[in-house]
Order: structure tokens, then sequence, then C-alpha cells
């Protein structure tokens, strides 16, 4: 993994922004445009294809939990946790403007 | 058999220390946490990391809004068995009875869809999911939280005392047979002791 991870752009947009599906609650990263890689620290019932409706909330930049549709690209499992590639092709766009605002957060770099 | 250790910023430690003031970007606390390189854990280092800006946070969050300017403190020990991590702030603690559930109660009987979840999300207009605690309970097998006073002994919550919070958080370290024995997001340099790192970076002592 380490090798795996060094220069890996992944870990430029190593974000911390909480999820919620269904009462499970996991971590936003890997913020693109079209999406982001979702991280739960436990496995749970998921499948890749089909459209779900995720929370986000980020109080840093005073955004309240909002709802975001996605689509569940990939999924992968791993030790233990769950991993799964969200597209936002069906986002709302006002939760999309909300998405972005994060992303731009982290996207741009430090003053 | 190599003696644990963290890697930041390409420096192998054996404890790191991360001081935070309360006033900078949240991102570069992020980016400060994307540093650091944990011994082989019996969690994933993503989640770990995930799991402590929840608490950090939190922490200045209270600071924040209280005015407080004192740093959030949070060092990382690899020197036994234990990954041992401790979070301390000076945000003047809180009251466990608003949690929208017990913090005693063993956290698998923690149920995230009920009322009292969602009654947490109103209180705080829709801002707050009221999961860290939770969530590093989660992760970590070891958790205590305590509140302290000026000198940070322990004190209980009702004791008028409370100066702020300290969590205490371990979590084993697991060999991993020819694998590298950390996972660094930098290369690591020779063990360098230890490492105090004053964010933001213009003012890191060591």
């Amino acid at each position: 993994m380490s090798d795996e991870r060094r220069g890996d752009c992944r870990d430029r947009s190593f974000a911390r922004v909480l999820l919620r599906f269904r009462g499970r609650i996991g971590y936003v990263a890997d913020v693109s445009g079209g999406g982001f890689r979702g991280l739960f620290p436990e496995d749970f019932e998921l499948e890749a294809g089909g459209p779900i409706e995720l929370e986000l909330g980020f109080e840093e930049l005073g955004i309240d939990i909002f709802s975001l549709s996605a689509l569940v690209k990939w999924i992968r499992r791993d030790e233990g946790a769950l991993e799964a590639g969200f597209e936002l092709a069906s986002a709302e766009p006002r939760s999309l403007e909300l998405f972005n605002r994060i992303r731009t957060y982290y996207s741009n770099p430090l003053p | 058999m190599l003696a644990p250790y963290i890697v930041y910023r390409a420096q192998r430690v054996s404890t790191l220390l991360l001081t935070i003031p309360p006033e900078v970007e949240f991102r570069s606390v992020v980016d400060s946490f994307a540093e650091v390189g944990y011994p082989s854990l019996a969690a994933k280092a993503d989640i770990v990391s995930f799991a402590l800006l929840e608490l950090v946070s939190n922490s200045m969050r209270a600071h924040r809004e209280r005015g407080i300017s004192e740093p959030v403190k949070v060092s990382f020990s690899a020197a036994g068995s234990e990954l041992d991590i401790s979070v301390l702030d000076a945000g003047r603690g809180f009251d466990p009875r608003l949690l929208p559930y017990d913090l005693d109660a063993p956290v698998e009987t923690v149920d995230l869809l009920s009322d009292s979840f969602a009654e947490y999300q109103r209180r705080y207009g829709g801002s707050r999911f009221g999961m860290g605690l939770y969530v590093a309970k989660k992760t970590f097998p070891r958790f205590t939280l305590s509140f302290v006073d000026r000198a940070d002994r322990p004190c209980p919550w009702f004791s008028g005392l409370v100066k702020g919070t300290r969590i205490d958080l371990g979590l084993p370290i697991v060999e991993s047979g020819s694998a590298p024995f950390v996972e660094a997001r930098g290369e690591a340099a020779e063990p360098a002791g230890e490492v105090e790192e004053l964010l933001p970076l213009e003012e890191v002592g060591k």
C-alpha cells in the first residue's frame, strides 16, 4: 500500500466530509468533478449499479446536511471496510452546487 | 523485529505531537493528517485519520465558539503494541447528556436510525450529524473520554472545573510479515525520535 499511495494524486483530495447512507456513516475522499470515493468503516449491503440517496455535511463551510443523488459505480470490500465510487450524474443542481463548494475548498491551494 | 514507528513528513518517529491553533483553515489540518503514516494497524489508515479529524473538528469548533486561542493537541505514540493517540482541547467540555446516545454504552448498541439522532440534527439546525465521538468509538477498541481541569487532571463534568476534554485512543499494531511495516505517504528516513509539529507550517517547531 505504501508504494501505491506515494505520489498518488488521491492524497491531494484527502478530505474530511461526513457521509451518511441509511444510518451508515462514512467519509468522502478523492473528490472530482464527476463524483467521489466513499469510505465506510464497516461493510454492509450495497451493490454497484443502482442510484442511491446520500447525505453529506460540511460544517466548516457552513453547509448544512444535504441530500445528494448518486450512482454507485463500483464497490470494494477490504479489511472489514467498504469503499464505493459514486458518480453524481443524477444529482440535483442545488446539491451539486453545494458539493462543488466542498470540492473547490479542497482543490484550491492554501494561501 | 523492527520497532513500530510513525512516519511524518519523511521522518520516522516514535512519537508525534500536532499542535493545532483553532483559527487555522481546516484543510491545512486535513493536509497534515494526510502526511501521517501509521504502523500497520488493525484498521484502515484512512479510517483512522478520518475518525481523528472528526474529533479535531469538534475540538476546533468548541475553541472557536468560545473564543479560546489555545491550540488543540493531538499526540501519537507507537512505542508499544498499540498506537496510542490522545486528543486534548481546552474547549470547556460538553454535557454528555446532550449527545444523541449514551456515551458509555457499547458502540454496537447505538442505533444510528433512532429518533434521538434526528432530534440532535434538528437541534443544531441540520448542521451536525452527532457522529464524531461515535465514529471514534467505532474505530478505536480503546476509547476513553475525560474532562480535565486547568492542570489537565481529570475532573467530573459537573465539577465546574472543566477546562477541556481529553480523549485517549488505542488501536493494536499488527505485524505485516514482509510487507512494509509502515503505511507511509512519504519516503521514510531513519528513526528520528520525537517530532513536535505546530501548525500552520511556517510555525514548525521541532
